[in-house]
C-alpha cells in the first residue's frame, strides 16, 4: 500500500510517469493472461474429463449378458475398448485419425494412453496412478493438446485425464440384489 | 529520449490518461471473455446433468428438460434462448443416448477506433454442447 501510495504522490516527472505506467500495464497484462490461461485450461479439463466419462460409461452397454444371468459382471476387453473409442470419438468430435474436427479447443491428435477394464476375477485392483479398485469398473486416460490465450503463442500444453468410472450403486443393487 | 526520461518538470497527465485507458481496453476485454468461459462451463454442467438422468431414465423425459431449464434460468440463462434436444425415453440397457443443448446469445466486443476512441459492438453467439453415451435403462419385467 505504501509504495502505491509514494508512486500516486510521485511529483519528479512526466518519464518517471511513463516508465512506470509502462511497467505497470506491462505487469497487469501478464496477471490478466496467466489468470484467463489458468481458468480456460481449468475449463477444458473439465470439458475432456466430462466427454470421457461419458465414453467410459459408455462400456457398460458390453456387459457380457450370458454371464449377467449368472449374476457376473464381466464386459470384454477388445469390445469395451471398441465401445469407448466409439464414445470419444463422437464427444470429442475427432475425425478417424481423432483429430479434432470443429472443436477449436482441442488441436493435434487425441491419443488413448492407457484403457483397462477390471472385471471381477481383475479384483481387487490398483490402478496406475494407484486408486484402489474393488468394483467392475473401467479406467481410461487420455492425451489432449490445448493451446490457451497467452502461451499458446509459444507452444502448447498436454493435458492428461485419468478416470475411473463404476457402475451407480443403484445399478449393481439391480444386478446383485 | 533522455531529456524524456530526466525530465523532472511534473506533469505527466497525459501518460496516466492512456495508461488508464489501455488498463480499461484489457478488463473490458478480458471481462467479456472470462463471461463466455463461464457461460461454457455452467451449460456444461447442466449438459452432464441431464446426461446423468437420462442415462438411468433410458433418455430425455419432460421432467428432465425441465430439470435442465430450471437449472439454467435459475443461473441468470434466458429460457427463450435455449434449445434442448435428445434421444426420447424409452431407450433400453446399451442403446445410444445423446443431449445436445443450443443457446443463443450476443457478445460485446470492443474495437479501438483512432487513437482515443473505443467502439463496443454486439455480436451473435451460439453455445453449442453435445454430449452421448448409452442407456443404463434396465427393464426388469
Amino acid at each position: 500500500m505504501n509504495i502505491f501510495k509514494r508512486f500516486i504522490k510521485d511529483q519528479r516527472g512526466s518519464g518517471t510517469i511513463a516508465v512506470k505506467s509502462l511497467v505497470l500495464i506491462t505487469f497487469f497484462i501478464m496477471v490478466m493472461y496467466v489468470l484467463i490461461d489458468f481458468y480456460y485450461l481449468s475449463n477444458v479439463y473439465r470439458y475432456v474429463k466430462g466427454q470421457q466419462d461419458l465414453a467410459n460409461r459408455a462400456v457398460y452397454a458390453q456387459i457380457d449378458m450370458a454371464r449377467l444371468a449368472d449374476r457376473e459382471l464381466y464386459i470384454d476387453d477388445t469390445l469395451g475398448r471398441a465401445k469407448f473409442e466409439e464414445y470419444l470419438e463422437k464427444n470429442l468430435e475427432l475425425d478417424a485419425s481423432n483429430n479434432p474436427g470443429r472443436d477449436i479447443r482441442i488441436v493435434g491428435s487425441v491419443e488413448v494412453k492407457e484403457f483397462i477394464i477390471y472385471n471381477t476375477e481383475d479384483l481387487p485392483a490398483t490402478t496406475p496412478n494407484g486408486k484402489t479398485v474393488t468394483f467392475v469398473s473401467v479406467y481410461s486416460e487420455i492425451e489432449v493438446e490445448v493451446r490457451p490465450f497467452l502461451y499458446g503463442k509459444f507452444g502448447t500444453i498436454k493435458l492428461n485425464p485419468h478416470l475411473l468410472t463404476d457402475l451407480p450403486d443403484k445399478l449393481v443393487k439391480t444386478f446383485h440384489p | 529520449m533522455k531529456r524524456f526520461l530526466r525530465d523532472q518538470r511534473g506533469g505527466g497527465g497525459l501518460e496516466v490518461l492512456l495508461a488508464v485507458i489501455i488498463l480499461m481496453f484489457i478488463f473490458l476485454w478480458t471481462n467479456e471473455t472470462v463471461i463466455v468461459m463461464y457461460k461454457n462451463q455452467v451449460l456444461e454442467q447442466a449438459k452432464m446433468k441431464g446426461l446423468d438422468a437420462m442415462q438411468t431414465k433410458g433418455g430425455l423425459t419432460a421432467e428432465i428438460e425441465t430439470a435442465v431449464r430450471d437449472y439454467l434460468t435459475g443461473r441468470g440463462f434466458d429460457n427463450a434462448r435455449l434449445s434442448i434436444t435428445g434421444t426420447i425415453a424409452t431407450v433400453q440397457w446399451g442403446d445410444e443416448i445423446a443431449l445436445e443443448i443450443e443457446y443463443q446469445d450476443q457478445m460485446k466486443t470492443y474495437r479501438r477506433i483512432g487513437l482515443l476512441t473505443i467502439e463496443r459492438v454486439i455480436e451473435p453467439i451460439t453455445y453449442h454442447l453435445y454430449g452421448s453415451t448409452t442407456s443404463y435403462y434396465f427393464d426388469n419385467n
